[in-house]
């Protein structure tokens, strides 16, 4: 029995949004005992909106709903047009997680996702800031929190540390704004697996765990009795979410932009089942109530 | 430095490296002077010398200074995208192969016997996964160069990098079965500690899997940052390095926009500063490596 909700995301069982791949993604998360369910939103032309929240419903799962921005529709820009796009692109996003019924907007809602050429300007980060803190403020109205998560240097420029994230959220100033904390992406920028989750203390709103190489957790070397240890000392008691990546499985929108070369596994099921069981046992393992 | 003694460093069956971009962006004159001279104060017994730019590489200057340091020397360099030998485009496989050429020539010419770094593939992110076409096109083209660099008894190390920087080659496993389907002697795997810590399931194992064909080694902390400020498992690491009976060089690397420009940092994804101060930060790593060599050898 653990006290964290427990999510996966999407991907590792279909790369689209339609309506045959919402319902595998609904029956398999299910089926594997999570709670969550994660959906990227960088395919919502083709998401029916309605049906996906009722799906979620019947199923009793919570969604979650990720996204990065794209080098055309970036905030953290110093062009006005292209941080108007992402600005529109973040404000719908808002709009689909309130339709379908979610309370959590999170990813590299700051910029776009890739290697940019060139560092975030300050300029480029004021944009950030406001934009992120007027979406907040309309998000508010809709009871959705948006989420900072960390990523690594290769996916953005703005966040690479749980250090940075704060600081990022200390300017925007909403409540509604968490740190989002990514356990791949740990390995690649942190110090350590502890030091994180201690400076971001209770505004830790996320987690995703994901091995290094974002294949079956435990067939890595990240230390996830250090990362378990840091979050039971914190009292975190927010959504995990396990995230994994092969090549079995295509996103059309997302496979290349995660530089998705290795196959690391084909049954997404089987790997959904191994992760809800490894984490579920990590967590009863490493907490206070033993 | 402390227990550095002459006695503890000949009994090391490792040499110890430093890359030059620790210290310099370049290789004019005036850098490579202070880069090699700077390499030796420090200790160590060779420098990672890019290779990029053989047209204005004056070979005389550095063989002289390497000379009159008394420090080995490696090559390397990282294909550009123009120069992609993993590509359809004849044009790009040619440019990338002229480099390769170029790279091992200078090798030669220097007495040097080692070119590593991205060499069968572009350093950068893709956009799509590899094509058979293009892999078998990396593939022959490093044949030739394997045939030619074997005339001048010089190897060529793959270093394999994570999925950001190339499409083609992310693991040991990988690279050997590479290598292994071109059928050279003198092409050999190159391991980098940051790059595997993202891809392999272990340092251990990138250790064991590549066997034999193991040539260079890159130690990097998992941020590129300061040894032993990470996460990495170094006396894991070592401990394989010395079970498997490797014999090669351990060069530092470790970037810093303190040191490095735009054109350099950015392509690395270096958006943060690591460290100021090059000469504290590279003798801090040669001592590092350096007690993690003999905590690890086997006779301690």
């Amino acid at each position: 029995m653990t006290i964290n909700p427990l999510g996966i995301h999407a991907l590792v069982f279909a790369g689209g949004t339609t309506d045959q791949e919402i319902d595998r993604s609904v029956a398999e998360a299910k089926a594997a005992g999570y709670d969550i369910l994660e959906l990227s939103l960088h395919d919502t032309d083709n998401l029916d909106v309605a049906r996906t929240r009722k799906a979620f419903e019947d199923a009793g799962l919570d969604l979650v709903g990720s996204r990065g921005l794209a080098f055309d529709a970036d905030i953290s820009s110093e062009d006005p047009a292209v941080v108007a796009r992402g600005e529109k692109l973040l404000q719908d996003s808002v709009e689909i997680v309130h339709g379908l019924g979610g309370k959590l907007l999170t990813g590299a809602l700051y910029s776009a996702f890739g290697n940019f050429g060139h560092s975030l300007s300050a300029k480029g980060r004021a944009n950030v800031v406001s934009v992120l803190s007027n979406l907040a403020v309309e998000a508010a109205s809709k009871d959705v929190t948006l989420g900072l998560e960390v990523c690594n240097r290769y996916e953005t420029n703005v966040v690479n540390t749980a250090e940075q994230a704060l600081a990022l959220a200390d300017d925007i100033g909403q409540d509604n704004v968490v740190i989002h904390l990514d356990s791949y992406h740990m390995n690649i920028e942190e110090d350590d697996f502890v030091r994180p989750f201690q400076l971001v203390g209770d505004r830790l709103g996320y987690i995703h765990i994901g091995e290094n190489h974002r294949g079956y957790l435990g067939s890595g070397h990240i230390d996830f009795a250090a990362f378990f240890h840091a979050m039971s000392d914190i009292g975190y008691t927010g959504g995990i979410t396990f995230e994994s990546f092969s090549s079995a499985v295509v996103s059309p929108t997302l496979s290349n932009d995660l530089s998705i070369w290795r196959n690391l596994w084909n049954d997404g099921p089987a790997l959904a089942r191994h992760a809800h069981s490894f984490i579920s046992n990590a967590i009863a393992a490493n907490s206070d109530e033993r | 430095m402390s227990h550095d003694t002459e006695s503890t460093r000949a009994a090391r069956r490792n040499r110890i490296g430093v890359h030059a971009q620790v210290w310099v962006g370049g290789w004019s004159r005036e850098a490579a002077t202070y880069a090699v001279t700077e390499s030796a104060a420090a200790g160590f017994d060779l420098i990672e010398i890019p290779a990029g730019d053989v047209p204005h590489f004056d070979v005389a200057h550095t063989a002289k200074l390497l000379a009159d340091t008394g420090i080995g020397a490696v090559l390397s360099l990282a294909l550009p995208a123009d120069g992609d030998i993993a590509s359809e485009d004849t044009a790009r496989v040619a440019r990338g192969e002229q480099l390769l050429t170029a790279a091992v020539d200078l090798a030669a010419e220097l007495g040097l016997d080692y070119v590593g770094g991205v060499t069968y593939s572009k350093m950068g992110l893709s956009a799509h996964p590899a094509s058979p076409r293009a892999r078998a096109n990396s593939q022959a083209v490093l044949g030739r160069v394997a045939a030619r660099a074997a005339a001048s008894n010089v190897s060529i190390g793959l270093e394999y990098v994570n999925r950001y920087e190339s499409n083609l080659l992310n693991t040991a496993a990988d690279t050997v079965a590479f290598i292994r389907e071109i059928g050279a002697d003198n092409l050999r795997v190159h391991i980098d500690t940051f790059h595997a810590n993202t891809e392999e399931r272990s340092q251990a194992a990138a250790v064991r899997d590549s066997g034999d064909l193991l040539a260079y080694v890159h130690a990097g902390e998992n941020h590129r940052g300061r040894l032993g400020s990470g996460s990495i498992d170094w006396s894991s690491f070592f401990a394989s390095l010395a079970t498997s009976g490797f014999s090669g060089p351990i060069t530092f690397e470790s970037f810093s926009d303190a040191v490095l420009d735009d054109t350099i940092s950015h392509p690395l994804g270096l958006w943060r500063t690591p460290w100021r101060d090059a000469r504290a930060t590279a003798r801090q790593a040669r001592e590092f490596i350096a007690a993690q060599l003999d905590a690890a050898a086997p006779s301690s």
